[in-house]
């Protein structure tokens, strides 16, 4: 009952957000030239190459006997001795396909028993990572090339996503749909609190009798239709000039961008009861933008990142949200491949609205 | 006839202490009968909108409590809610919506819906001439217009308490007399009105009693006509020197302690 009744005051309060947004025309233009303007800006730029090393990688070794019975061996050495790749052994290779998908090796090197024919030693990259595919053929190759000479070469190459063009495009895609909808939900939830603050509508809100909870959560609600319809136009906009492929289930995408979203409504929250107005907590908040978007591989693989940031990276929620949207869209992933991330986001999204709620109930009858 | 007393407030002891240990209202009590007109007068920072905020349920009190209708301020908020509305000099309308969205999103809040809800904005509409303006987005509003459609926005649930906070501010003396003669058609219907304005004339003119509050506590309470002869002043005005000085009210109290909440 009254359970029913704060989840009917709170889309009351999205619809007249939504609503009160529609009515602006400059808002709806700046609306959608963002993600138009973000797409068309990366679609066409390349991120500089970094030095990459310990890329992980998946060795399966077909031919324990025979004449390429040292080829494993000896691989796993010079990749540590380089320190170009982590080397990861499997025992099969479907196994180790699925390694890929799940995010935890970026390759897959197999050495077969019909070695030194051609196209007996075959190197599977994820070309949804085109940077550290490019990488990870070139250190293979080299490794290669100082165990069994490079003329001609043994080396047969493919992608783990075949249907995939490989561009810096495709991997950037779902992590621009994942940034968007995070930003919208954070820093655009913020900002109509602190309006609605500084005009004094909010009181409107607060003496009508409806729960403090409903007022967030509508505002939450308006504010994740708008992420989700700036999500769809970047889709929409990467598979029509960009050839770019996006599979996996729409509704376990909105799934994921819903989940991995609520974390940071949670922190915009926080950010905004803390702060005294709207320009504070939008600063507050830029501070977390700018990392996060630099960090998190939307534009370049965490991987690439020097090692220490590498660790910031993962302790940023965004990571995990960008890596299961890239699983899902790109690879075609299923459920049990996105677990890892999807409860690091759950976790981040209970603690984050648990501490946001009472702050905001506190803050505004302060 | 038995007439449920619903109207009524009972203030006791009533406290805000902000951070830093500012006490804006400070141990205040007084009781407002059901549908009385009760004034409450003061100079800059007396702590009349702390008063009126913790009233209305905006802001909790640091000690004391208050009554409305026989709710606690503190433990039954919502209740109070019900009996309540809230006009204050910050209008609480949206200017992107129009005069008629406006009010059917608020009395969607309160429970209000379909054809009475319809009805009833046709009729406050009427009520303060708007309804030539009612599909117009109110951002195209003059300030006048929009006090009017605040004031309906208020009324929407037939409140039985209704708090006015400087509802006059910044106004012009049409709008201000418009203004007058609702509170004085509203307090023919029995509806217990609590309001607060820097206008001594129109404080004396329509409050039945009242509260002068200075520092957060008050200095003197009842009928104007009785204050001023006891005091032996000659009007509201005289009565309020005398009572709270002459001096300037250039306190530095906002900026330095109270960037959250600003109110006038
Ligand atoms: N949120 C707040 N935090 C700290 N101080 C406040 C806050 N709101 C008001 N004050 C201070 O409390 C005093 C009373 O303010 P107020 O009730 O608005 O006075 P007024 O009688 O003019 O309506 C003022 O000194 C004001 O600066
Ligand atoms: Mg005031």
């Amino acid at each position: 009952m009254t359970f029913k009744k704060n989840l009917k005051d709170s889309l009351r309060i999205a619809q007249k957000d939504l609503l009160e947004f529609s009515r602006s025309k400059m808002r709806i233009a700046t609306f959608v030239l963002m993600p138009v303007i973000l797409i068309a800006l990366f679609g066409f730029m390349f991120p500089g190459s970094g030095q990459i090393s310990h890329i992980p990688i998946a060795l399966v070794d077909e031919a324990p006997t025979g004449e390429g019975s040292y080829i494993a061996t000896a691989f796993e050495r010079l990749s540590s001795t380089s320190g170009s790749l982590n080397v990861i052994t499997f025992s099969s290779v479907a196994q180790a396909k699925q390694a890929v998908i799940r995010g935890e090796v970026y390759g897959v090197f197999i050495v077969y028993p019909n070695f030194p024919a051609r196209d007996s030693l075959v190197l599977i990259v994820d070309n949804t990572n085109p940077q550290v595919a490019a990488e990870l053929e070139a250190s293979v190759g080299s490794i290669l090339s100082s165990l069994v000479g490079s003329n001609p070469s043994p080396l047969y190459v493919e992608s783990i996503a075949p249907w995939a063009p490989s561009s810096e495009f495709e991997y950037m895609a779902p992590g621009f749909v994942g940034l968007t909808v995070v930003m919208a939900g954070m820093a655009g939830l913020a900002a109509t609190v602190a309006r609605e603050r500084e005009i004094g509508t909010m009181d409107g809100l607060m003496v009508a009798p409806i729960a403090r909870s409903s007022i967030i959560t509508g505002k939450a609600v308006a504010q994740m239709v708008r992420g989700l319809l700036q999500a769809a136009i970047i889709v929409v906009m990467v598979v029509a000039f960009f050839g770019v492929k996006v599979y996996g289930n729409p509704l376990l995408i909105i799934a994921v961008l819903i989940l991995g979203d609520l974390g940071f409504v949670g922190l915009g929250i926080i950010a905004t009861s803390v702060a005294s107005d709207q320009e504070t907590a939008t600063m507050m908040l830029m501070l977390l933008e700018f990392p996060m978007m630099f960090l998190s591989g939307v534009l370049y693989p965490v991987i690439q990142l020097p090692w220490w940031l590498q660790y910031v990276a993962k302790v940023i929620p965004l990571t995990y949200m960008v890596e299961a949207l890239r699983r899902l869209m790109i690879l075609n992933a299923g459920l049990g491949a996105i677990m890892g991330p999807l409860l690091f986001m759950l976790v981040f999204a209970v603690i984050a609205i648990g501490i946001a709620v009472p702050i905001f109930s506190r803050a505004v009858t302060r | 006839m038995i007439r449920v007393e619903d109207g009524s407030i009972v203030v006791k002891d009533l406290t805000k202490i902000f951070q830093g240990g500012f006490a804006a209202v400070d141990h205040v009590s007084f009781e407002i009968k059901d549908g009385e007109l009760f004034g409450l007068l003061g100079p800059n920072g007396a702590g009349k909108s702390t008063t009126m905020r913790m009233l209305t349920t905006l802001l909790r009190p640091t000690e004391g409590d208050a009554f409305i209708g026989g709710h606690s301020i503190k433990d039954e908020p919502d209740k109070v809610r019900l009996l309540i509305g809230l006009v204050s000099d910050k209008l609480i309308v949206y200017d992107r919506l129009t005069a008629r969205e406006n009010l059917r999103f608020f009395g969607h809040l309160y429970g209000l819906g379909g054809e009475k809800l319809e009805e009833r904005i046709d009729e406050l509409l009427d009520e303060v001439d708007l309804s030539r303006f009612a599909d117009r987005a109110v951002g195209t509003f003059s300030t006048g217009m929009k006090q009017r459609l605040n004031l309906v926005r208020a009324l929407l649930h037939n409140p039985k308490v209704l708090f006015l906070d400087e509802p006059t501010l910044g106004l012009d003396p049409q709008t201000v007399r418009f203004i007058k003669d609702l509170i004085v058609q509203l307090h023919q219907s029995d509806i217990t009105m609590v309001l607060t304005t820097h206008e001594m004339a129109l404080a004396e003119e329509l409050s039945e009693r009242l509260a002068i509050i200075d520092h957060g506590k008050i200095l003197a309470i009842g009928e104007p006509k009785r204050l001023e002869e006891e005091n032996g002043v000659k009007n509201l005005e005289d009565l309020f020197l005398k009572l709270t000085g002459r001096q300037l009210r250039d306190t530095l109290g906002k900026e330095k302690s109270a960037p959250r909440v600003i109110r006038g």
